[in-house]
């Protein structure tokens, strides 16, 4: 009886999820043989390419890197708006969490448009900037990495307000009063009462960010604009452009390799981190 | 309107130790109430769960006027139920409600409307027919469940714990109703209760259950008056309880002498029960302190220390009540003493 | 205790001009009358609108769009119904393993995904299909369906399905009359979720349209970066406007917060 309800979805996923992402760990063993041609095969010709040449390297650690600066940075975006969201007793509590966390539904792409509008050669910021006669020469944000961490880190914003919400559950506004009976200043109470119970949701914020970044296509091609490479970009440029599959194919390996390294780092780090707020 | 019969019931759960309901047998005559008694997991909701059909039954018959219903599927035994939480659908009308087994037997919507006015009435609830579920209280909510069940004509009538969700003066009054109904409609009925008020005042029969057994089926009376062991003797009313042997002029208990019964049973150790209410203060007898009184209007219970044993002793109140320290004297028929198997083979 | 009140209020003010700021200036640029990506805006002009609605590649976009999350979002909710229950109201051994299973798509790169649907879909001639496109689009929607409609039956008391069973309900009866009506919430939510995230998926779809199919998302983001002037403001627009709408139908059928929490 309920392998019966489950079989549609199990045939759904084992065909247009599961088959994909064996026959795509399989094609990463192939070999290219140049114009769209594919050699049937085991070889790890691909993940020599990936590993030996410097630019792949640089690739990857370019997407390494977005991924620490947005996570670190949206999380300390997003802590004091989660902060004031878990602790508020206002009656708009509800409408303002609604617009902390709508923005998560809206299309990517049209969010970053918005951005291209804010960070282009010719729009808000520079005009802004110019009309206060900061510069003349109006900032090359657009076209550069400073630009995508920006438009990253507002459209995983919500992402990070959302986990960490849910993470602060054991915040209670009682123990920061008990501190505060103690004689805790206010710096004391946040560094040694709200800041201990609030790092697990904030650990949660950074990963679940972290592997939003390095997986991100839209943005970086948008914003970066042909100077910001990434593994996602180069997936698939390599995968339509080139119609080297196998490399493809190889470096989707490698992003997925290093978000399983993420998710077990933060495991770890998780895992002390309880162990140090339950006092255990 | 029919005769229930359970034969070797057994529900046995993947990985749990021991079988939650362990070869249960059961008959129900026609227009019979039974109660199914005993604490929390005894096996009780389960077994009445097995007979409605919404639990697979691991081995055991269930049968209804001698038709095999084991293997038939919960919507076509044709029963009624009576859910602990109410199970009333929140989505539809008291009315709607009611008539839901109507529909499904699809009845011609005349008499489907003529049979959910004529129960509503005779639960008192017609004028909030259109009434949502949660606009209704406790009570009534209850009233909605019974015609829910009844109005289908069931061949049985299912009910767990029907009152437990309810206070304790509506559980009083609706006892009588649910008794009333039940009798009129000559409806056979399985009860699920923890209650031994609720299973002694309201069942033709009562089984006791224990660890997924039936300890014991009677009439209340025979359930209360003899016990089949200490386990029955103390989960219906209060006893006295007295370790000791079995001999040929009658038990022997420490401390207390021979309290001369005669039983059937085999000579060796046994334990002796002694009600209460049986036990009298009177001017000579065994001599005892008192060690205890309770007061509750009509009745004076008392704990009595007496011969290294402590009595508890329940009198209609008359006068003033004795206080602890008081010097009193214990006596009782021999006939009111019954013999139970000791206390650790139960 | 006041100034850091203030301090407090600042911040968080700040921070909500910082996510609505994109979404704001978008509005703004698609009422311009210049014709191409500049700020402050020229004028003030709705014919940018009367241009998506013209533009034959817009439309089209728009009416592939819209197919796909049709059938996207019907094919999500019978699947995902059908899996919730057994979840939900049946204990079988994997259930665990199987649930972990059916979530695990919002955990893997929707980059990842794209290719590896296009590698697979390719040579079956899958791409550029209705097909195709559904069938990856469900995979991205089941998780959020699974978790509304789990999240509603495991509120709603079990008990009422059994007392409609015994009354003489069919299971089919009593999923129809009982459990469908009690866990509509779940349901509709898990609908306007599916919708949009097949709406505005744009990655696994740039892997798998091509010239007869092409979803909006894609058209936009193709537009992007060649021109980008008021017309793509509009479109835009409209997306965000749509998103929003849906926002609230979430928020009124389960809760925004309860739907979305992983």
């Amino acid at each position: 009886m309920a392998w019966g309800l489950l079989l549609p979805g199990l045939g759904v996923l084992l065909f247009a999820y599961a088959m994909p992402m064996l026959w795509v760990l399989r094609m990463a063993f192939n070999r290219f043989t140049g114009g769209g041609g594919i050699e049937i095969t085991l070889t790890l010709d691909s993940f020599a390419d990936v590993f030996t040449d410097p630019y792949y390297l640089r690739v990857a650690l370019t997407t390494v890197k977005l991924g620490l600066l947005v996570a670190a940075i949206t999380v300390l975006v997003a802590y004091p708006l989660a902060l004031f969201l878990v602790r508020t007793t206002s009656k708009w509590r509800g409408l303002l969490t609604i617009l902390a966390i709508a923005p998560m539904l809206v299309s990517s792409v049209a969010r970053t448009y918005g951005w291209m509008v804010v960070l282009g050669n010719q729009g808000l910021l520079s005009a802004v900037l110019t009309g206060l006669g900061l510069t003349d020469t109006p900032p090359q944000l657009a076209n550069q990495f400073a630009g995508v961490v920006i438009a990253l880190v507002q459209i995983f914003l919500p992402y990070a307000v959302l986990a960490m919400t849910s993470g602060f559950g054991r915040l209670d506004a009682t123990l920061e009063q008990a501190a505060a009976s103690l004689g805790a200043g206010r710096i004391t109470r946040f560094l040694r009462v709200t800041l201990p119970l609030t790092l697990p949701g904030v650990l949660t914020g950074l990963l679940l960010v972290f592997v939003l970044t390095i997986s991100a296509y839209v943005t970086p091609r948008l914003i970066g604009g042909g100077r910001v490479f990434v593994l996602a970009s180069e997936i698939y440029d390599q995968a339509t452009n080139q119609l080297n599959w196998p490399l493809a194919a190889a470096l989707s390996l490698v992003l997925v390799i290093v978000f399983g390294i993420a998710v077990t780092v933060f495991g770890l780090l998780q895992r002390r981190v309880e162990r140090w707020v339950s006092g255990r | 309107m029919a005769e229930l019969r359970v034969a070797g019931l057994v529900k046995r759960y993947p990985g749990a130790a021991s079988p939650a309901v362990d070869g249960v047998d059961l008959t129900v005559e026609q227009g019979e109430m039974l109660a199914l008694l005993g604490p929390s997991g005894c096996g009780k909701t389960t077994t009445l769960r097995m007979i409605a059909g919404l639990i697979e039954p691991t081995a055991g018959t269930i049968s209804v006027d001698g038709r095999d219903l084991t293997r038939t599927p919960v919507h076509k035994r044709g029963m009624g139920m009576v859910f602990q939480s109410f199970a009333l659908l929140p989505h539809l009308t008291v009315a709607g409600n009611v008539a839901f087994g109507l529909d499904m037997r699809r009845l011609p919507a005349a008499e489907k409307k003529k049979r959910v006015a004529e129960i509503l009435d005779r639960v008192r609830l017609g004028h909030l027919a259109e009434r949502r579920i949660g606009q209704l209280s406790g009570g009534q909510q209850q009233r909605v469940a019974l015609a829910r069940a009844l109005v289908v004509n069931p061949s049985v009538l299912l009910l767990d714990e029907p009152l437990s969700a309810l206070d304790a003066q509506l559980r009083e009054s609706l006892r009588t109703e649910i008794r009333e109904m039940q009798q009129n409609a000559g409806i056979t009925a399985v009860f699920v209760t923890h209650d031994q008020d609720e299973a002694l005042s309201m069942a033709d029969r009562v089984a006791v259950m224990d660890n997924g057994r039936v300890a014991q089926i009677g009439t209340p009376q025979e359930i209360y008056e003899n016990p089949a062991d200490v386990f029955v003797a103390t989960f219906i009313g209060r006893a006295n309880l007295f370790d000791g042997e079995l001999t040929a002029s009658g038990v022997v208990v420490p401390g207390l002498g021979t309290l001369p019964v005669t039983s059937d049973r085999a000579h060796g150790p046994v334990t002796a029960l002694l009600r209460p209410q049986a036990v009298r203060l009177s001017a000579d007898g065994l001599p005892g302190t008192v060690r205890s009184a309770s007061y509750t209007g009509d009745q004076v219970a008392y704990q009595v220390d007496a011969a290294g044993h402590t009595f508890l002793v329940d009198t209609v109140a008359a006068g003033a009540p004795l206080t602890r320290g008081d010097a009193v004297h214990l006596a009782w028929d021999d006939t009111a003493v019954r013999v139970l198997p000791p206390r650790d083979a139960s | 205790m006041r100034t850091s009140g203030w301090v407090q209020r600042t911040v968080v003010s700040l921070v909500y001009a910082f996510l609505w700021l994109p979404i704001l200036v978008v509005a703004v640029v698609s009422v311009d009358t210049s014709t191409f990506l500049r700020f402050p805006p020229q004028g003030f002009s709705l014919e940018p609108y009367h241009t998506v609605f013209t533009t034959p590649e817009f439309t089209t976009g728009l009416v592939s769009s819209l197919i796909i999350a049709v059938f996207t979002t019907v094919v999500t909710l019978a699947v995902a119904i059908g899996a919730s229950l057994a979840f939900t109201r049946h204990t079988f051994r994997g259930s665990g393993t199987a649930q972990s299973f059916f979530t695990s798509p919002l955990l893997v790169p929707n980059i990842v995904l794209g290719l590896a649907l296009l590698l697979l879909f390719a040579p079956l001639g899958l791409t550029d299909t209705y097909t195709g496109l559904v069938l990856a689009h469900v995979v991205l929607c089941l998780p959020y369906a699974i978790r509304t409609i789990t999240v509603s039956l495991s509120t709603v008391d079990v008990a009422g399905e059994d007392a409609a069973r015994v009354l003489g309900a069919s299971p089919w009866t009593t999923f129809r009359r009982v459990t469908l009506p009690l866990i509509r919430p779940g349901v509709v939510a898990g609908a306007v979720l599916s919708f949009l995230v097949s709406f505005d998926e744009a990655v696994v779809s740039l892997f798998l349209s091509g010239f007869d199919i092409t979803p909006l998302p894609v058209t936009l983001l193709d537009h992007l970066e060649t021109q980008a002037g008021p017309e793509v403001a509009a479109l835009s627009m409209l997306l965000i406007a749509f998103s929003l709408a849906a926002v609230l139908a979430v928020e009124r059928a389960l809760g925004l917060g309860r739907s979305l929490r992983a």
